[in-house]
């Protein structure tokens, strides 16, 4: 069963765990999701009882007690960044892989010169399986943009204004961010 | 009743750099049980998990200096937790998870003594649900460990896989929906 509610009340924004509270409360469709995360919540607060064992605590304790008492503590760099080439080629691939989502969603017909809005339906195959398969590579594509965004991140383990890479990662993430929305707009109006 | 109210992050995190120990056994206490679960979560492997916990809170003290306050530890200690996981599965990746080394994980948090009204349901459940769990992808399982295992809000979970909200929320709807669809196929398949 769906519910396009709660598709709303997730993308609604502000105060938003309080807003899925209160629409599942009252809709049916959403009380199945209810009980998976209720389950879910439980399992976390299982795993949650567990604690580090006494020595661990004890040494993280001892390790960070040497550490604050080092009076000149010259920190070394926080997070190296590797060779500039690796992190170029990952920000390279990503870039194509964007432009790649672009042309594949907007110009699916791109190779024969058309226009995808612009297909006859007969010539083509079945609109569902046209849609499916739209909904698919568009998945995809975009699954596979986020995880080299992603991969980049953690091999690089860049931290919030380390440098101008994280920057640019983050002006990378926006762009696909914006370029997600708009292409939803473009898959919804597509869709009958 | 007590009235004294707990110190916030960023005043934590201003007496660490000033070489509290006493902060950073507050902010050891606050986080390291949700940093353990959500690492457990990733490796299915205790001892690692605690490797990787201790090293986080380490790296906090390293790098006290470069955590922005305003921004809080929380998410800071998670990208840590995160990135080490993710490195150290990217090394191991022939030593996938699989429902063996989860039994063996969880035979070993047996000595972890949980709270006696958890004990047997709520590990059944939980075994139960790791195993579904391990059905998904690695980035459904981490979204919905982040939310449910560590216990995080979506906006923080956003901030820490550094996702748009809207992407995150669309994501987890998708890994909740996957979960649900194994766990019946896995019930239908007991019956």
């Amino acid at each position: 069963m769906k519910c396009e509610r709660f598709m709303d009340v997730l993308l609604s924004g502000l105060d938003l765990d309080t807003d899925m509270q209160r629409h599942r409360d009252g809709c049916e469709a959403c009380r199945g999701r209810q009980a998976l995360t209720t389950q879910l919540a439980a399992a976390g607060e299982a795993v949650r009882c567990q604690d580090l064992p006494d020595a661990a605590k004890r040494e993280t304790r001892d390790t960070v007690v040497a550490l604050l008492n080092e009076t000149e503590t010259a920190p070394a760099p926080a997070w190296s960044l590797r060779p500039l080439a690796v992190s170029g080629g990952a920000l390279a691939s990503a870039v194509i892989l964007a432009v790649m989502i672009f042309r594949a969603i907007l110009n699916p017909g791109d190779e024969q010169g058309l226009d995808p809005l612009a297909v006859n339906p007969r010539q083509a195959a079945p609109p569902a399986l046209q849609v499916a398969e739209l909904e698919a590579s568009f998945d995809a594509m975009r699954d596979d943009l986020s995880d080299q965004i992603e991969t980049f991140q953690s091999r690089h383990e860049l931290t919030d204004g380390e440098s101008g890479y994280a920057l640019r990662i983050g002006r990378l993430s926006d762009r696909v961010a914006m370029m997600t929305r708009e292409l939803e707009t473009e898959l919804t109006a597509f869709m009958p | 009743m007590d009235d004294k109210a707990e110190p916030s992050d960023r005043e934590l995190l201003l007496r660490l750099r000033n070489g509290e120990v006493g902060a950073f056994d507050a902010i050891f206490d606050k986080y390291r049980r949700g940093i353990l679960a959500y690492v457990l979560g990733i490796t299915h492997d205790r001892q690692l998990a605690e490797d990787i916990t201790q090293e986080c809170f380490v790296e906090l003290v390293k790098h006290r200096e470069k955590v922005d306050p305003k921004r809080g530890m929380n998410g800071w200690l998670y990208r840590v937790a995160r990135n080490r996981a993710i490195d150290v599965i990217r090394h191991r990746k022939f030593e996938l998870p699989t429902e063996d080394t989860i039994l063996i994980a969880h035979a070993e948090e047996d000595e972890a003594a949980p709270a006696p009204h958890l004990a047997l349901s709520a590990k059944e459940a939980q075994a139960e649900m790791e195993a579904a769990l391990q059905k998904l992808s690695p980035a459904e399982r981490e979204l919905l460990v982040l939310r449910f295992y560590g216990d995080l809000t979506f906006k923080e979970i956003a901030r820490i896989m550094k996702r748009p909200l809207g992407t995150v929320l669309w994501k987890s709807r998708r890994a909740l929906e996957k979960l649900r669809s194994e766990m019946q196929k896995e019930s239908q398949s007991e019956m």
